[in-house]
């Protein structure tokens, strides 16, 4: 474990993220070591936000300097075995185009190990179900900003639940106009206005599910 | 009902100013997106005509039975006979055209301020800078830019004068943005955030080339307009998305002097509040008494803002879109009737949307809203 690599991440400091991570991976380190260091880093970022030390600014940039240096390794991560914590689907659903919230969650869940299928802004109610019924997710994830996409998340809800694919998903809303009286209509689990509450609240859904699958083997 | 003793300007004038009031004010920031939906168009027919969709503004008034001012009169832009005024810093995704007919139309957040501008930006100034880079911006010829400015302007004009005719005004006569969120939306929430980090004096020496121009193309816009308000946009600044150190360096020093430039040409501001400023409430206490709207959309705690405000200044608010979204009529008016108690106790409040009125706002919440504010009111 490199306490450098973390560090830099932490404090946002681009050129040594990207200097460890090109001279480790030229030196032949496993790459699978590198992705440990970083998801250290978005661990201690996501502990220093949600005890209000860091801002949404400063998860920011973390955020997007992971993604930047996860873009290096990935390519070297081909082949290997990867253990996924669970995999996730997340969109912002048709009729709103914002993103800043998604793609912040969808860093910080890959970040915790998830494996995240981002269908990106815009996307119709159509996409989702299909998606879900091809990936079969343990969690989706709806972002919206306003609330005419309100209409369209209950709608995957509510065509989940035709299909009989409801329980064994967890549903989780985010963004600023999101409330519980929101979460209610929709008919999800889970509601913040908080990236890393979201993901810890993944994380909690992800370990339950472990749990039940080892009792089931039991 | 309450007997009432004021005309709904003076009711609206007593709020600003923390006078006695007979009752407290309702004025939802109401755009066309709303009555465009509730007459059965698409968005697109109500914000591609400015017309058609402010009459739909004016029929929703009409049909609750009016209310006590606006906030900003419709969905025009007071924009004064300047190339560098009608250029565009940055592109809206247009329902029927990038979107479907009845999507929201939204600010489509791409860099298209980079870097290497900072320095053009000092050299130059805001207007210069826009006006240098209008073809990068705006590429359409100039005398289409000022027609197009000249229109807004006329269509404003005309908000502004129906609304006197139906005996309320806009609090606001033109709106702007603090540099913060321009140059948050033209480089990107990311990039400037980074910026502020990675080259703090460049970014200060380029909003201390920014101010005074916004500031002064924000009076002409009001002087114009003949409203002598201003609609100062930050959603971009609080505590939501950074610590006090990048608020005190990079938000507040600016919009201080934007509001006290305002101020002394006798404009009231109305400083939009979008996120969580709870934080940064207490800065508010330094501006100028009396003359600054504090406009909140729900995610500030509007009750600890009460607590440190009362007597300095007026604070709106903050219906969240989610209840007059999906609530009940007696949900709705549960919620007012606390925000009347606790923040409209002692004067210096304004009913209000948190805000933008939601396209998919229902009738009767808004009903019950603006009800509330002509029915309750505990604390004669």
């Amino acid at each position: 474990m490199s306490k450098d690599l973390i560090e830099a991440l932490a404090k946002f400091n681009e050129d040594t993220v990207m200097k460890e991570v090109n001279e480790r991976l030229n030196d032949g380190e496993d790459p699978m070591d590198l992705v440990r260091d970083l998801q250290e880093g978005m661990n201690f970022v996501g502990e220093r936000f949600s005890s209000g030390d860091y801002f949404l600014g400063e998860l920011m940039m973390s955020a997007a300097l992971f993604t930047r240096a996860m873009a290096i390794i990935e390519p070297k991560l081909e082949g290997l075995a990867q253990e996924k914590v669970g995999k996730i689907v997340v969109g912002t659903p048709k009729g709103d185009i914002h993103d800043l919230g998604k793609n912040i969650f969808c860093t910080v869940a890959k970040g915790a190990g998830f494996e995240v299928h981002d269908l990106g802004v815009n996307v119709p109610v159509e996409r989702f179900l299909e998606t879900i019924e091809e990936i079969k997710p343990d969690i989706l994830g709806f972002s919206v900003l306003i609330t005419t996409a309100f209409k369209p998340m209950k709608q995957v809800v509510d065509a989940l639940a035709q299909k009989g694919l409801r329980d064994g998903i967890r549903v989780i809303i985010g963004g600023g106009v999101t409330t519980e009286t929101v979460r209610e209509y929709v008919g999800s689990d889970f509601q913040t206005i908080d990236a890393i509450q979201g993901l810890e609240t993944c994380k909690r859904w992800a370990a339950e599910m472990t749990c039940r699958e080892d009792q089931g083997r039991v | 009902m309450i007997e009432e003793t004021m005309t709904a300007m003076e009711r609206m004038e007593a709020a600003v100013k923390l006078e006695p009031l007979d009752r407290i004010p309702a004025a939802p920031l109401l755009d066309v997106f709303f009555p465009t939906r509730y007459k059965g168009w698409t968005i697109q027919e109500g914000y591609n005509d400015m017309r058609k969709g402010f009459h739909a503004i004016v029929d929703i008034f009409d049909e609750i039975g009016g209310w006590d001012g606006m906030i900003l009169p419709g969905y025009s832009l007071a924009t004064p006979h300047h190339v560098y005024s009608a250029v565009p810093v940055g592109k809206t995704m247009a329902p029927g055209k990038e979107l479907e007919p009845d999507d929201i139309p939204q600010f489509n957040e791409r860099e298209i301020i980079f870097r290497e501008d900072y320095d053009t930006i000092i050299n130059l100034g805001w207007n210069g800078f826009r006006l240098k880079e209008k073809d990068r911006f705006n590429p359409r010829p100039e005398e289409k830019l000022l027609a197009w400015a000249d229109k807004q302007m006329e269509q404003y004009t005309y908000e502004l004068n129906l609304w006197k005719k139906k005996e309320i005004r806009s609090l606001c006569g033109c709106l702007t943005n603090s540099p913060l969120m321009t140059l948050s939306t033209s480089r990107t929430l990311l990039q400037i955030t980074k910026d502020m980090y990675q080259i703090p004096d460049k970014v200060e020496a380029a909003m201390d080339a920014m101010v005074d121009d916004m500031a002064n193309e924000a009076i002409e816009a009001a002087k114009i307009s003949g409203e002598p308000g201003v609609m100062l946009v930050m959603e971009r600044g609080g505590c939501f998305y950074y610590p006090l150190k990048i608020y005190e360096r990079f938000e507040y020093p600016y919009m201080k002097r934007m509001v006290e430039a305002f101020a002394a040409e006798g404009m009231i501001t109305v400083m939009h509040l979008d996120q969580n400023y709870t934080d940064n409430v207490s800065y508010f206490k330094d501006l100028p008494a009396k003359m600054v709207v504090a406009e909140l959309d729900s995610m500030t705690d509007i009750f600890k803002a009460k607590e440190i405000l009362r007597g300095h200044m007026c604070i709106a608010g903050d219906v969240p879109a989610a209840l007059t979204a999906l609530g009940k009529p007696e949900e709705v008016e549960a919620y007012c009737k606390k925000l009347i108690d606790v923040v409209g106790e002692g004067g210096g409040f304004i009913l209000s949307s948190g805000c933008n009125v939601p396209a998919d706002c229902k009738m009767e919440n808004l009903k019950a809203m603006v009800n509330t504010a002509k029915t309750y009111y505990p604390h004669k």
